[in-house]
């Protein structure tokens, strides 16, 4: 076996400027109105933030650009200064 | 129901195969991956003492101050996915912000330089901290510990538990009442102004050696290590609150290239031209002897504090790495580069997060040795 070799990669469409991880998930923040969330477990990527729930209502949230997560709450900062608590 | 059962049953075939692969000793009640069982089987090693979750607590008991007689846990009946609260933190972007525990204390850093205390549970601002004098970069809170380092090139210490804050005067301070769970959701809650003077008492002392903006830190227990633009890490005894240990990353760089006899420890300039924007240290995480950092040249180094030396490079990366975590398994990096090397499916212009597998395990009382295990490349 190789050493130094990579485990598992996720490709995004844009830079990762912050990343977090709990027991369960892998949160990332990749200059989207989203967090991408990476579910272990269940091998499911997802997306959670404004830029879903604010989908409908013609808003448009900023891009996130710091990301934190414990215990499946995920707290978001965004170049606005806004910053969104979710559960995920 | 059956779906599921056949469900669970390929998580466990593929649960075995990933614990086989790993350590061949592994049984199968190991197969489910999740910290505790990390635990269990890197039993003799220092690092069985790395918490289950990152959250948990090490801050010594008497920094700790109870200041909510429950801790709710609404998250489990939330869906995922579901918006607990919108907070207009700051009127410019953010550039830092962490929390202790869910529904506990945030702390938020914005280029418009101020760096503001926040009660998650009922979403109102507890104070600002004045002491900086450029914008906060980086910041931890580990209880009511927190540390911020700044542009100005100094790290501050904070103790949260000396700020004047009355959770009882917030319309939401009944997180004891069962029916209230929606409470905090309240659409029309703006940020009260807090008290003036209400973090006077917080300040706990300054570090200064950094030439430097700080662009990253992490501690643990009473290690802290900082990483500067000065291209130096710095690592810190916060009991007698004075620099142990300076690390120059380009000459252990240079070190590490001609110990380890490859070109992969050396620094190299990204192909992309993404450094303008970027930190040299990007990111780092200690734990007792061990410190993995993060750079702008995409390598994630993995050093011995009691060496003071570079055990390995990790090559992936291609563009400034701006995000990691370890865990006793598992490094999980980020990075700003938007080609990648490691393999030949992915499209050349995506980012990528690179998770590497980690078995640590300490060998002789000179270090540990790190392994890592090619296991499958996952794409999305």
């Amino acid at each position: 076996m190789r050493t130094g070799s990579i485990f598992d990669a996720y490709a995004y469409d844009n830079p990762v400027t912050s990343m977090m991880f709990d027991s369960r998930r892998i949160a990332s923040a990749a200059c989207e109105d989203v967090v991408k969330i990476y579910d272990k477990m269940e091998s499911r990527q997802w997306d959670c933030g404004a830029g879903i729930t604010e989908a409908g209502d013609g808003r448009t949230p900023a891009i996130v650009e710091q990301v934190r997560i414990k215990d499946g709450y995920m707290i978001e900062g965004r170049r606005d200064g806004l910053v969104g608590v979710w559960a995920c | 129901m059956e779906g599921r059962i056949e469900d669970a049953q390929v998580l466990v075939a593929e649960a075995e195969s990933i614990a086989a692969a790993a350590t061949p000793t592994r049984s199968d009640e190991d197969d489910l991956v999740t910290d505790q069982d990390v635990d269990e089987f890197m039993s003799k090693s220092v690092y069985e003492k790395i918490p289950s979750a990152p959250s948990t607590p090490s801050r010594q008991k008497r920094h700790k101050t109870i200041r909510r007689k429950s801790m709710p846990v609404l998250h489990e009946h939330f869906d995922p996915g579901f918006n607990i609260r919108e907070i207009k933190a700051h009127g410019d972007q953010i550039t830092a912000l962490d929390f202790d525990v869910p529904f506990g204390t945030m702390v938020s850093a914005s280029l418009d330089d101020t760096v503001k205390v926040w009660d998650l549970n009922a979403g109102r601002c507890i104070g600002e901290l004045e002491g900086h004098t450029a914008s906060v970069r980086a910041l931890q809170v580990e209880d009511n510990f927190l540390i911020t380092g700044s542009a100005d090139a100094t790290i501050r210490l904070w103790d949260l538990s000396k700020a004047h804050y009355d959770p009882q005067g917030s319309r939401f301070g009944r997180d004891d009442e069962e029916d209230d769970g929606m409470a905090f959701e309240n659409p029309d809650d703006q940020p009260v102004d807090p008290p003036e003077g209400s973090m006077a008492d917080c300040p706990m002392f300054v570090l200064q050696a950094h030439m430097d903006e700080i662009t990253a830190l992490h501690f643990r227990s009473d290690v802290l290590v900082s990483g500067s633009s000065d291209k130096t890490l710095r690592q810190w005894d916060l009991e007698k609150g004075r620099c142990v240990q300076t690390l120059d990353v380009m000459w252990a760089a240079a070190q590490a290239s001609a110990t380890i006899g490859s070109a992969e420890g050396t620094w190299r300039q990204t192909s992309r031209q993404t450094s303008t924007a970027a930190d040299f240290v990007g990111a780092l995480q200690v734990f007792e002897s061990a410190l993995a950092c993060g750079t702008a040249d995409g390598m994630v180094r993995l050093w011995d504090l009691r060496s003071g030396q570079v055990h390995r490079s990790l090559v992936g990366h291609t563009g400034p790495v701006t995000c990691l975590q370890f865990d006793g398994t598992h490094i999980v990096t980020g990075s700003l580069d938007r080609s990648i090397r490691v393999s030949r499916k992915l499209g050349a212009s995506r980012s990528v997060t690179i998770i590497y597998e980690l078995t640590l395990s300490s060998s002789t009382d000179m270090g540990f040795a790190y392994w890592f295990y090619i296991r499958r490349l996952r794409l999305r």
